[in-house]
């Protein structure tokens, strides 16, 4: 993802206002994708990998930015396996009211230029969205690299029989497992052996007698 | 609504070149890829026009009005929104008379950007 320029969809029917969007995203590390009417606007926001960032006119022939809009949020969550990676959309309309920027809202935008904008204010709006959909991106990364890691992790939980004397672990096929084997065999974990001074006293100590008696004799 | 003034200029260069970025080049492009566009825009509204196709009219004159705003020709501009209102709200006889006016004031339009100084004075101030 890093170094590759940042896809922006551009759909206008207006050629003047497309000629202008194209001009207000221009950057080293943007490229413009155009389009001049709604349905292939939402073809390319359908493929597989589509443009992160898109600046949909309202009004166009075929299907409005506004359908669009509603189109891309009601299949994205079933067509990809992250959620968050969902495209970041302006709407770009002369139409100011406040209802209508609800509406735009309400139809799954994330921002709205009204006609004819300033310049650097489609600039910072753009700017804004780039770096949402880089965060977006960055989640998702860390997302894939986080189940990646669990799915190798095993782990133990729940009740484990173990015998009250010898302290092995019954296994699944009424099997009775040195704890040590047991744990090898269930978790990720490994043993090193050694004898702790308790058992050195215990076994280690008398045994050391035994043979040390019996060379004598 | 109120109509343009016919004193007031057809296009104001200063907001036209503010919107392209302070990019002369880029608003030569511009007006360029308006004229070229512009006749048949206008044909497809006397068009719809004539057979009542309001739906198209309100249409075409939405779009032929982002150009124009994105161009600065304001008076334009507010005949054009006039257009778009009368036609969305099925007014033929008004969308006829206003469709006149568009047509004069975009002649109006069409005759500054085809001389050739105000080329020159952009690129010169």
């Amino acid at each position: 993802m890093e170094g590759a320029p940042l896809r922006i969809l551009i759909a206008d029917d207006d050629p003047v206002s497309r000629r202008l969007l194209v001009a207000g995203v221009a950057g080293a590390d943007r490229e413009p994708i155009v389009v001049a009417d709604g349905s292939a606007a939402l073809r390319a926001l359908q493929q597989d990998s589509p443009p992160p960032l898109a600046l949909l006119d309202w009004e166009m022939p075929g299907l409005s930015g506004l359908e669009v809009c509603r189109e891309v949020r009601a299949q994205r969550t079933t067509t990809v396996p992250y959620q968050i990676l969902v495209p970041y959309l302006i709407l770009i309309t002369s139409r100011g009211r406040s209802e209508d920027l609800a509406a735009g809202f309400a139809a799954g935008a994330d921002d709205y230029v009204v006609k004819p904008f300033d310049p650097d204010e489609l600039r910072a709006r753009v700017g804004a969205g780039a770096r949402i959909v880089r965060l977006q991106h960055d989640l998702a990364d860390r997302v894939t690299a986080l189940e990646e890691a669990l799915a190798r992790v095993k782990t133990l939980q729940g009740m484990l029989p173990i015998c009250a004397w010898c302290k092995k672990i019954r296994s699944d096929g009424d099997y009775w497992q040195q704890v040590d084997s047991y744990i090898a065999a269930h978790t990720d974990a490994r043993f090193s052996h050694s004898i702790c001074p308790e058992c050195h006293e215990k076994h280690v100590v008398p045994q050391l007698a035994r043979l040390r008696q019996q060379r004598t004799t | 609504m109120q109509g343009a003034t016919t004193d007031e200029p057809p296009v104001d260069l200063a907001v036209a070149l503010r919107q392209a970025g302070g990019d002369t080049s880029l608003l030569i492009e511009l007006v360029g890829i308006f004229l070229e566009d512009l006749s048949a825009r206008l044909q497809a509204l006397h068009r719809a026009t004539s057979t009542a196709d309001m739906e198209s009219v309100r249409f075409v004159a939405h779009t032929l009005r982002g150009s124009l705003a994105g161009l600065g020709a304001r008076p334009a501009a507010a005949i054009a929104r006039e257009l778009e209102a009368r036609a969305d709200e099925g007014r033929v006889d008004d969308a006829r008379e206003i469709l006149a006016r568009l047509s004069r004031e975009l002649g109006r339009l069409t005759a500054a950007l085809a001389e050739s100084r105000w080329k020159e004075r952009l690129c010169g101030s």
